[in-house]
């Protein structure tokens, strides 16, 4: 039974507190009733997050929880998520080392004053931890089940077990688990968010986390539904520390370096290449990106076209990069006619290559469904697919140039090959090379299924001409979109697209209006009303 | 009783087991020779084989093992090696050749074609039916291992179902494996403590997901009816833990189980954390699967360099890759007699526990350069408790996969007479028992 019909339902309901005398009609979404998103679970990232802010724990237990299903190249697509019994033991495991460790100062944790009586403590810690944990009040129900456990834990031990059992039951109820909304009342089809549930869709979206204080003020007050109140927020929200972690959470799963698990090189082909460079190359990737966001323009073109990355020690030295010493990363210029922004970063490069050679393949199919959401057909059944035999005396472009001759494979690798060549100066893994085995390089391009098709030499071209493709503009919109949402967008977002597009084109691609831009969407401030019951 | 049996363990650690064959035979439908449980094990090794190198010659029971297969001699009598079975129902379409494959192999379907599951495999797999049907009597339904598993998942990371895309997460990590399975050696007083107050919370758990469900949609309420039934499994699963009955050592965690070197080592402990889970009969079904479909890791230790994927698809004139896939495909059956060994060093009855287990080495494919699902590399291992008649080669024609899988459950006394599409599917095979 949800909270649709009557205010005496609304009242009892837990998403209703605060809503019962609101603002004007509201007139409902304009664009047309998003689609239906399941209930999200926290994804591994939002987990750690979360508890880091719920209990200053930064122990980062999902690390260790089963993966997520990926949807084009990201975690949290809501309805591609499964459950298993590991996963529920990984839940379990995750609570009790996370409350063990937040007993360790009971008093603390429950903020109660000493002379506090333990009952009197447990349920002002109930009340008001709950409502963190939550992220919304507790109604009657929660807080008697959740009391009941007090209870047995304090009288068959002691008051700390009880706080404790009270604190994994709590980690492991959907209501922390899961962002559930009820919504409250719309109209035919359609409902709002709670306040609290818009003060969960803003903290998610910008930080991957639990709302501050000041969110949970906002919704205690009943406040969170206008557009400019969402705009304020998420303009505070993007200023925060807190919002640099998850925008380089977003790029490392968009450029597919977010696993680098199975990126193997051969010792003999690449001797300077070794796993400890990994960890450096995913941390140039975050770095790079989210300077991009706070020092830089914010911008597509800028992403695709700085000549500038950020180094530590090894990766400077793998990278042939003078003027790197001391601990952590720094700013370094590159080479401006060598260097285009993410293209040219040397974990997307080696990633997209194989342990012994480089992959025209790969990177072509990165561009193509990465950059410009081209998605590219399976290679056919019943065919024999044999890649071009090993020859030292060939360039791998003039090998895979005999193979695409075959009109059976051009076909498809038309649309990535051509693309792949313009990146052969960079070696399989991820560094420039000024010759392949002596034999000179030819590394110009073409690019096409996209809005710019045309020639090109290496990849600062590429990146230009990337940058000002309306296709890429899309595809990035799109790619934040679906974050946001945790779902594919459908022919009914086309609308809320459209809007984010329009905010990209008239700010000149500036990503940041872009999420801005986003809590302004019909997609955001509403919501499908659910499957019936 | 308390004389132990001192054997091999984990990581060959001397470990004490209690004689199991003194505790008499168990109860329950799935009883072989002797009245003991019977085992499955699904083995999984990506790309198929190089052919003429894998296949036998002879057919029944006078056979010459190959020489991929030469590394199982020693027990020749217990393999059943199938030829010509056709895995057609992965032609079906909704994704690529790996993954359409890699979803067939233990479902018998094809893949959805739609939907945030897209190309995850549209049915339950047939160790999870086996899980289904067969008597709740261990600790674990079913266990789903790995080895060297990515983590960023895509179909070709999964073979296990629970349903119609809904996949199973297999374990990779050997010593994470262990304190699922044998717990942290947590004295009997702490251990029935934390067991009284795992029910408390677990409890209150289980009831704000049933307040939830009541009030949800029908979508949402699938899935949390979901999340529900495996914290149902999970308390199950640790508030019935007999810790008595086997305490092996705990391995060394001495290295990374997902650096690409380690990947014989991680797969000998997930091999002797098999045979133990299984002597202790905390399970009766087991998968394991090696790395993924279409794997793209170098057999370094093999001295090859070269990604498997690459070297699958060499043309069938590329002698020099061909000699490495058969290379990397005899060491897998190297594994597998490895495998075989460990079982058969664990006493049950007048035998061991391998005499009552069954294990299908399988593939996603058959060839690697065309992605043929025609005629499949199958090996059986293991009589399953006399199910199955082993120490032959049988030659199939016509015959689908499907009807392999429907043969399995039965050997596992699951009496199904279809299983997965039914379109590819006319019962279990003939000649195997």
């Amino acid at each position: 039974m949800r909270c649709v019909v009557t205010l005496l339902a609304c009242v009892a309901c837990t998403g209703c507190v605060g809503s019962v005398e609101g603002p004007p009609a509201d007139p409902g979404p304009t664009c047309g009733v998003p689609a239906f998103t399941p209930f999200r679970r926290l994804t591994r990232h939002e987990y750690d997050r979360t508890v880091r802010d719920l209990l200053g724990d930064d122990s980062a237990p999902a690390d260790a929880f089963p993966p997520e299903e990926d949807v084009r190249g990201f975690d949290n697509n809501a309805g591609a998520l499964t459950m298993s019994d590991r996963l529920a033991e990984a839940y379990l495991g995750a609570a009790e080392a996370l409350a063990e460790h937040a007993i360790a100062d009971v008093d603390r944790l429950t903020g109660c004053a000493a002379d506090t009586m333990h009952d009197a403590c447990a349920r002002a810690f109930i009340d008001a931890f709950g409502a963190r944990a939550f992220r919304r009040p507790l109604d009657e129900e929660e807080r008697a089940v959740l009391a009941t456990v007090y209870a047995t834990g304090a009288a068959q031990w002691d008051h700390a077990t009880g706080i404790r059992l009270v604190l994994e039951a709590m980690l492991q109820s959907p209501q922390f688990l899961y962002r559930i909304e009820m919504g409250e009342p719309g109209g035919d089809g359609w409902s709002r968010p709670t306040p609290w549930e818009m003060a969960s869709r803003l903290s998610y979206l910008f930080w991957g986390s639990m709302p501050d204080e000041e969110l949970f003020a906002a919704a205690r007050a009943g406040r969170l539904s206008t557009p400019d109140e969402l705009e304020a927020h998420a303009r505070r929200l993007l200023a925060d520390p807190r919002a640099a972690e998850h925008i380089a959470h977003f790029h490392e799963q968009w450029l597919g370096v977010r696993d680098m698990g199975g990126v193997d090189k051969d010792d003999e082909v690449y001797p300077d290449f070794s796993p400890e460079l990994v960890p450096s190359m995913q941390e140039e990737v975050r770095r790079f990106t989210v300077s991009v966001f706070t020092e830089g323009s914010g911008t597509v073109e800028e992403l695709l076209t700085a000549t500038y990355s950020f180094v530590d020690e090894p990766l400077a030295a793998y990278y042939g990069v003078g003027g790197v010493t001391g601990g952590g990363f720094h700013r370094v210029d590159f080479d401006p006619t060598r260097h285009a922004g993410l293209l040219t970063l040397g974990g997307v490069l080696a990633t997209n290559a194989l342990p012994t050679e480089t992959s025209p393949i790969l990177r072509g199919k990165f561009v193509q469904e990465r950059l410009l959401c081209n998605t590219l057909p399976s290679p056919p059944d019943d065919i024999e697919i044999v890649p071009p035999d090993p020859d030292a005396s060939l360039t791998t472009r003039e090998r895979f140039e005999q193979h695409r001759a075959d009109p059976l494979c051009a076909g498809c690798h038309d649309l990535m090959d051509p693309i792949g060549f313009g990146f052969e100066h960079y070696d399989g893994a991820g560094r420039w090379r000024d010759d392949e085995n002596g034999l000179p390089i030819d590394d110009s391009g073409a690019l096409v299924a996209s809005d710019v098709d045309g020639a090109f030499v290496g990849p600062v071209e590429l990146g230009r001409k990337l940058a000002g493709s309306a296709q890429v503009q899309t595809c990035v919109a799109t790619h934040w979109f679906e974050v946001a949402h945790g779902r594919s967008a459908t022919p009914e977002d086309a609308c809320s697209i459209d809007q984010l597009e329009a905010r990209l084109a008239e700010t000149g691609g500036d990503l940041r209006e872009l999420l801005v831009a986003l809590v302004r969407t019909d997609a955001f401030r509403y919501r499908a009303s659910g499957g019936a019951p | 009783m308390n004389r132990r049996s001192f054997l091999r363990g984990v990581g060959g650690a001397a470990l004490g087991l209690p004689l199991l064959h003194a505790m008499g035979p168990r109860r329950g439908r799935a009883a072989g020779a002797g009245g003991f449980p019977r085992r499955f094990i699904a083995f999984f090794s990506s790309q198929g084989v190089i052919r003429s190198q894998w296949a036998p010659s002879g057919t029944g029971p006078a056979f010459e093992l190959s020489p991929i297969l030469a590394p199982l001699a020693d027990h020749k009598a217990d393999l059943l090696v199938l030829s010509g079975i056709d895995m057609d129902v992965a032609y079906l379409p909704g994704g690529n050749a790996h993954q359409k494959g890699m979803g067939a192999t233990l479902t018998g379907r094809g893949l959805l074609t739609s939907g945030p599951n897209a190309s995850y495999a549209s049915g339950i797999s047939v160790d999870q039916r086996m899980a289904q049907a067969l008597p709740a009597e261990t600790r674990f339904r079913s266990l789903e291992l790995g080895v060297n598993v990515p983590r960023t998942i895509t179909p070709e990371m999964r073979m296990s179902y629970t349903g119609p895309g809904q996949p199973l997460p297999p374990e990779d990590d050997p010593f994470a494996l262990f304190t699922r399975l044998f717990g942290d050696g947590a004295d009997p007083e702490a251990a029935a403590r934390r067991r009284a107050q795992r029910e408390t919370v677990l409890a209150a758990v289980k009831a704000s997901y049933q307040r939830l469900e009541a009030r949800v949609g029908a979508e949402d309420r699938q899935r949390l009816e979901a999340h529900a039934e495996a914290v149902r499994q999970v308390e199950r699963r640790l508030v019935d833990l007999d810790a008595a009955s086997c305490t092996p050592t705990a391995p060394d965690a001495s290295f990374d189980p997902h650096v690409n070197e380690n990947f014989p080592r991680v797969g000998q402990l997930q091999m002797d954390l098999i045979a133990l889970a299984l002597a202790c009969d905390l399970t009766r079904v087991v998968t394991l699967q090696w790395s993924r479909a279409g794997s793209a890791m170098p057999f370094t230790w093999l001295g090859i360099p070269e990604s498997h994927h690459s070297l699958a698809h060499a043309g069938d004139s590329d002698a020099a890759a061909r000699q490495k896939l058969v290379a990397i495909e005899t060491w897998y059956a190297d594994q597998l007699a490895y495998l075989i060994a460990k079982l058969k060093e664990m006493p049950e009855g007048d035998g061991s526990v391998f005499d009552n287990t069954t294990i299908l080495w399988f593939s996603d494919i058959s060839k690697g350069n065309d992605h043929s699902r025609k005629a499949m590399p199958h090996i059986l291992a293991g009589s399953c408790g006399g199910a199955l008649r082993t120490g032959r080669h049988v030659q199939y024609s016509g015959k689908q996969h499907n009807d392999l899988l429907v043969s399995l459950l039965n050997a596992m006394e699951v009496p199904d007479t279809t299983f997965g599409d039914p379109d590819y599917c006319s019962g279990p095979l003939p000649d195997l028992t």
